[in-house]
This record gives C-alpha cells, structure tokens and sequence, in this order.
C-alpha cells in the first residue's frame, strides 16, 4: 500500500461516485481497508512545526504515534454516526505483486537517503517534504492499532491476503453493507458497493471539504455496458498491483478496446499487442479472492482503563484526545461508566 | 404472512420496545411471534411473546423481518385503539405492507443479518414483588424528581423505592398488604438507572395491572408483564449500578 503513487487501476472515469453523510451509514457494519488509511494518517499527522524532521508525530519516548491518533479519531467518530465498523488489515500478499512492492520500497529507500541528507544538513523544509515518503506502516504499528481496537471494542480482523479484496468478498456475500477504502481495486474484486473518503470525511484537503462518496458496481458496470469479468480485464489491461498493464492503454482506450472485442486476449489479438504474462493468475485473484469463512467478531463494549493505560499513560495522549474519543464511544452506547453494569456481567 | 392486530396491541408492542431501541428483529413463528431486544451498551433487554390467540387474525409461514420501530409508531398513532391493523409481507416482493383504515403504508424491511439476537440471560433469584402498572410508575415519577439513580429495597414487610440526592431525598413504601405479592427471605437492595426503568414504566401505567420485579443484592432487575389480556408476554432485563467503577 502507498499513500503518494497510483494505487490500484483508476477507474474514477467510469464511476458516478453519490456524496453520502456518515448518518446514510447509521445502523450499517462496513468493512473497512485498514492499511489505506493507516497510510492517509501517518502521511498526513507528521511533525511540520518549525525545525521539525517532518516524520511521524512521537510521544516523548520517540514513539510514533500519528497512526494511533488517526485511528483513534476517524473509528470513534463512525461509531458515533451509529456505524459499525469493522477494520480489514492486509495479510500475505500474493508473489504477483512482490515487484510492485519491491519499487514501493526502493522509491522509499532513496527518499530516505535523501532525507537523511536534508536532516544532517539541518534543511527542514526539504525534511518535511520528504517525510511523507520515509514513513512506514510497521507490522508493529499495526500490532498497536489493533490492540487499541480491540480495547475500544471495535472488530478489526486480517485478510488471507489484501483486505480490500477479503472485504470486497465478504461484503458480496452479504456480511458487509460496504467497503471503505479509496482502492478502485474494491471493485475489480467484486465488492457491490465500495465507499470512498470515508476516513476523511468532514477534513479539508487543499482546502476543500473532503466528501464521502458511494460507487455501486451494478451501475458502474451497466453505465459503461460492461460485465464484471470484462471490468477485471479492463483492470488489467490498463495495470494493477499485480501487473504493469499494457503499456499505451489508459482507461478511457481500455473502455473503449473491451467493449468492442470483450475479452483481454481478443483485444490483444485485434492490437497485435502481448497478453499479460500470468494473466488466468492475475484474473483469480480478482474474481477467486480469497477470504476467511470465519465469522466477523461482533463489536464490543470499549475498556477505558485498558485505553487510558495504553494511549495516556504509554503514549502521552491529552486528556482532550481521549476524552473526545471516550465521549463519542458513551454516547453511542459503547462504553458504560458511573458504576453501570452490563447484563451479561452476571 | 399476513396478519391482524387490534391497535392497541400492536401499539404496546411497539411503544414497549421503543423505549430500548430503534429497530427490532420482529420473529414471526408458526403460532406467536417473538421479540428479543437489547440496547447497544447491554444495560437492559426485552423478550416479549404475543401469542397467535392476541391477534385478530393469524396466517403465518415463518418470517423474520427486521423493522424500524419510529415509522410502525407513527402510522400505528393515526389509528384509535380498536381499529384493525392488517400486516402482509410477501417474500417474493419483499416489503411489509401495513393497512390502517383507508391508510396503507409500505415499508421495506431492514437488511438484519448484522443484528444480534441476544442470549437472555440466566439469573436466579427468589426475591419478587409485584404491583400495579400505576404504583410502579408513581413510585418511579417520584424517583426522578430526585435524582436519576433509584434503590429498590426489599424486606419481609415491605418494598421501598428511594433516591436520596445531595440535598433531597424522595422514599414511596408499600407494605406488603398494599402489594399483590411480596416474596422474601433476607433482605436486599439495588440501584438501577431511570433512564431505563421511567420511560418503560410510563408506558405500563395505564395499561399494565400487574408488574412482577424480581432482584437481588447489586443484582440484574427482572420485570414480568402481560398485555392484550395475558395473549402478550415480556420480561424486561436490567443491569444494576454498584458503588465504583465496574
């Protein structure tokens, strides 16, 4: 996953995204891909003040904490709209998209080097630009998220292999209303209702209100007359994570290739173009994705003290942060105080 | 499925179980139809069983459907309390089609596979008492002058509802000859909150002739009522508060 590159194959021209409030999703369990907004935050809640290195925000043991902060805020406030969220994290991913990781990393690798020179140097404003391209999502960050879940009380569970795709299958067999994620790929992998800004609802991007936005496969694909196996080719052809593509193809020519000749190997045929290598492989992890037939966890009751432990007195968390956060949870009914018990507690 | 109810039935039904939730997974059984609800923070529930004898008229394959408790409140409050309320549901259209009078409404139901069905809980105690829908509501009004945590105490001789505040206290005590039933070997206490226990008790005021509270020491509350002339069973369930932090 990677928060600055293409992510996925872009499909927002054939999309006609619905601006939705956070409230149309009340009463609603949506699987949500956890490592693309762990991205969003920790690129975006980074040390930008005046002389700072433009890495991740830290508590004062040198601790990053800026995924922490972001999951903390953006989970509890989609709880507090009466969503049940369900957090996806990626498991091992497929040998298919080892080289798109491997140049993820080597970009990564020469970004820090460069970063490193603008510290040494005392260059901030380079530091900073930087920062967004040194950070990573360490499996041990991910180990801190979900411990703060599962304390919060919100389900989070790890795909087979990419969450969007667990959650895309899950989510057609009926046991999510959606799936959140900003990966057009949600759809190559059948999802039948994908959300996109769901995380950053309400913030400013560039200025702009940030709005979340809902895209139905069923009339993606009858808009552009398309099945969903020629949406996979499609997919395909213009590059996923999986394969480049084929090069001189953009949505708009891929569109246009498909509808005509149906399947990848005719267009290659009609274009005298080379079919993608692994491509029966490829199609299978988009239309055979696997997930786990274990049922999702239902969410549960958020641990306070177990919170306060691990955010206030471990990370240095304000009492202003976890108290908003602490708030949202009682008035949705997710945390019981003044001595109240739970039926379930005798 | 389509069935008849007579509006106040109905009405019960629905004001009962929206005084805990929004929505609720309605179970239409082979001859009654049940209702287990539980509100998000697990504090209190309902089990309610309306047997297929409280309806007017009764012909049902069995049905889940899930409802929103707000818009069946709304359309069953146009209605007076002995008009009919004709229900059908078709599986193969997929809505909920209600008919008051000259009215018909419909609804499409929710998507409740996400909904849990709670497990009731199993408690165990000896200790009950029971009175009239109006006394518990009083004793409850009462209560909430005060404060919003009430104690309901119990001896051999009597049940006390009080709250005592920082400045004010409110006591109602019935003795036992002013109860219907008094049951109990030691005496006891517990403190539950009103924000649960008034609005259902307001509902049951008028309507309700006996209320059965069994408890404990610091102990869950269980209410057991009837309406629709005993065709209607519920138990209400709910959690206790004690001294400090759980």
């Amino acid at each position: 996953m990677n928060g600055g590159h293409t992510l996925g194959c872009n499909l927002r021209d054939l999309a006609t995204p619905h601006q939705v409030e956070l409230r149309d999703l009340s009463g609603q369990r949506v699987g949500i891909d956890a490592f693309l907004i762990a991205y969003q935050f920790i690129t975006s809640l980074r040390a930008r003040g005046e002389g700072q290195d433009g890495g991740p925000l830290r508590d004062s043991n040198g601790h990053p904490v800026s995924h922490l902060m972001g999951f903390l805020d953006r989970a509890t406030v989609m709880v507090e709209a009466g969503i049940d969220p369900v957090f996806v994290f990626d498991g091992r991913p497929d040998e298919l998209k080892m080289e798109t990781l491997a140049g993820r990393k080597a970009r990564k690798v020469a970004a820090r080097e460069k970063w490193d020179e603008a510290v040494a140097a005392g260059d901030w404003a380079t530091a900073q630009k930087l920062g967004s391209q040194i950070v990573s999502y360490t499996p041990e960050m991910v180990a801190e998220t979900r411990r703060m879940l599962d304390l919060l009380g919100i389900a989070n569970i790890e795909a087979p292999m990419e969450a969007e795709g667990a959650a895309a299958v899950r989510c057609a067999r009926g046991e999510f209303s959606a799936v959140a994620s900003q990966d057009w790929d949600t759809l190559l992998y059948g999802a039948p209702i994908m959300i996109r800004n769901l995380t950053s609802h309400g913030t400013k991007k560039f200025g702009r209100m940030v709005h979340a936005e809902r895209i139905v496969l069923s009339e993606l694909l009858e808009n552009n007359g398309l099945t969903y196996e020629q949406l996979v080719d499609l997919g395909i052809m213009v590059g996923t994570d999986f394969h480049p593509g084929i090069k001189g193809i953009g949505p708009k020519t891929g569109l246009k290739l498909i509808r005509e000749y149906g399947t990848i190997e005719e267009v290659c045929a009609a274009k005298e173009k080379e079919i993608p290598e692994k491509l029966e492989e490829i199609r299978k992890i988009f239309l055979n994705h696997p997930a786990s037939d274990e049922p999702i966890p239902n969410f549960g009751m958020c641990d306070e003290k177990g919170l306060r432990e691990m955010l206030v007195d471990g990370h240095d968390f304000s009492e202003r942060r976890i108290g908003r956060a602490l708030n949202r949870m009682e008035a949705s009914g997710r945390l019981r105080s003044g001595g109240q018990t739970s039926l379930f507690d005798f | 499925m389509n069935i008849t109810a007579r509006q106040d039935t109905f009405r019960m039904v629905v004001d009962i179980l929206s005084t805990l939730v929004e929505e609720a997974r309605f179970n239409f059984e082979e001859d009654k139809l049940v209702i287990r609800v539980v509100d998000p923070s697990h504090v209190a529930m309902i089990h309610m069983e309306v047997d297929s004898a409280a309806f007017e008229s009764w012909d049902v394959n069995e049905t889940v459907l899930g409802l929103e408790l707000a818009k069946i409140s709304k359309l069953v409050q146009l209605a007076g309390a002995g008009d009919l309320i004709l229900v059908n549901y078709n599986d193969a259209v997929g809505k909920v089609e209600f008919q008051v009078g000259e009215i018909e409404r419909t609804i499409r139901p929710l998507d409740r596979q996400n909904m849990q069905e709670p497990k009731v809980p199993d408690l165990d105690t000896d200790i009950s008492v029971s009175l009239s829908g109006a006394k518990f509501a009083r004793a409850l009004k009462a209560a909430e002058q005060v404060g919003d945590l009430v104690t309901f105490s119990i001896d051999q001789t009597r049940f006390s509802v009080n709250v005592t505040g920082e400045s004010d206290a409110v006591n109602v005590s019935y003795d036992a000859g002013e109860l219907q039933e008094l049951n109990c070997t030691s005496p006891v206490k517990s403190q539950y909150s009103l924000q649960y226990l008034l609005p259902l008790a307001k509902k049951l005021e008028a309507t309700v002739d006996t209320i059965t509270a069994r408890f404990g020491e610091n102990y869950p509350l269980k209410l057991e009522f009837e309406f629709a002339d005993g065709g209607a069973k519920v138990i209400y369930f709910l959690a206790p508060r004690v001294e400090g932090d759980v």
